[in-house]
């Protein structure tokens, strides 16, 4: 992975992806069949996947092609199959001209400020620290390179394997496990809390769903 | 790739969303168009786990490889509380259009004008 990180081919690759998700958001807003918008939608979202894999973040593509091609686009083509309000579903209301200046400005604003903003390059670091670089991205021995205490040590032993030699694999190699790491240690109260999200929508749709008999007649 | 190019796609995916989200007047149109939203700031967040580190990470340097460690995956952690935020408020919202459509025979929202007045 290494080798063809920074190559072209990841350059042309990004571009083809970041083509197809912006070509099929396209579709999505511009076309009058609300199912065949929903199919692009999915293949938007399965563009999104390859841009996840190319920054590196292999687990939120999985993540990515499971809950929104898998799961919220087979929904939205439930709700339309139960609507049954295609024919002439997608059209505009009488906002649109204000929508799309509105929408060109604020990406136009978001469009400047990311290239006028300062950002600390991980790659730069990563290339003045070797050290950095392997934790990151390659090998590593923990107990060799002396950069980090006893009580770290212990704490990303949970998260990456180490093996036999006491080598681990850096974290962006091995991302899905230090995700979970990370869902056990830091991030440990938001992941509680999305549980009680999760729930509470479940029983919420399951009560604004449920069919009375006194009401409907 | 740079960190420029992947959040210029981020923004022209964010503008797109919402202008579909402002301009449809179907409820599950604007819903599909404010999934598109959500991608966007999941690639911009992703794109900055990939690409940056915090200011001020290099001052301490005897513990820089444990702290890059620690922040890396920040981004990607923000993204997949992201998704699970997604799928519950599509969820809800697909359950509202359909109670809508039982009660109001439309999913137009421009129809729905009952609280104003």
């Amino acid at each position: 992975m290494n080798g063809v990180e920074g190559s072209n081919v990841t350059d042309i690759a990004f571009w083809v992806v970041s083509a197809v998700a912006i070509a099929a958001s396209i579709m999505v807003v511009t076309l009058r069949d609300i199912f065949r918008a929903a199919l692009f939608l999915a293949l938007s979202f399965m563009a999104v996947a390859g841009l996840f894999i190319l920054l590196r973040a292999e687990f939120l593509a999985v993540v990515q092609i499971l809950v929104y091609v898998g799961a919220i686009s087979i929904l939205i083509v439930f709700a339309i199959v139960l609507v049954r309000d295609m024919p002439g579903g997608g059209k505009d209301n009488h906002l649109k001209v204000v929508a799309a200046t509105v929408a060109a400005l604020v990406g136009a604003l978001a469009i400047f400020v990311s290239f006028n903003s300062e950002f600390t390059d991980l790659d730069a670091l990563e290339a003045s620290n070797p050290d950095v670089a392997a934790a990151l991205t390659g090998t590593y021995n923990l107990e060799s390179t002396g950069a980090v205490d006893e009580e770290f040590e212990d704490q990303i032993a949970v998260a990456l394997p180490v093996g036999e030699d006491g080598t681990q694999t850096g974290i962006f190699s091995n991302s899905t496990g230090a995700i979970g790491g990370l869902f056990i240690r830091d991030f440990v109260l938001p992941f509680e809390a999305v549980s009680v999200l999760l729930l509470a929508a479940m029983i919420g749709a399951l009560a604004l769903l449920r069919t009375r008999e006194e009401e409907d007649s | 790739m740079t960190l420029e190019n992947v959040l210029l796609v981020s923004a022209v995916l964010f503008a797109i969303g919402l202008y579909g989200a402002l301009a449809k007047s179907n409820a599950i149109m604007v819903l599909m168009s404010i999934e598109i939203m959500f991608n966007a700031v999941n690639i911009a967040a992703i794109a900055f786990s990939r690409f940056t580190v915090p200011a001020g990470l290099t001052d301490s340097p005897v513990t820089v490889t444990q702290q890059a460690v620690q922040r890396a995956l920040t981004g990607q952690m923000l993204s997949v509380f992201v998704i699970t935020a997604a799928a519950a408020e599509v969820a809800l919202g697909l359950a509202l259009v359909i109670v809508v459509y039982r009660r109001r025979d439309t999913v137009d929202v421009t129809d729905l004008t009952e609280m104003s007045g």
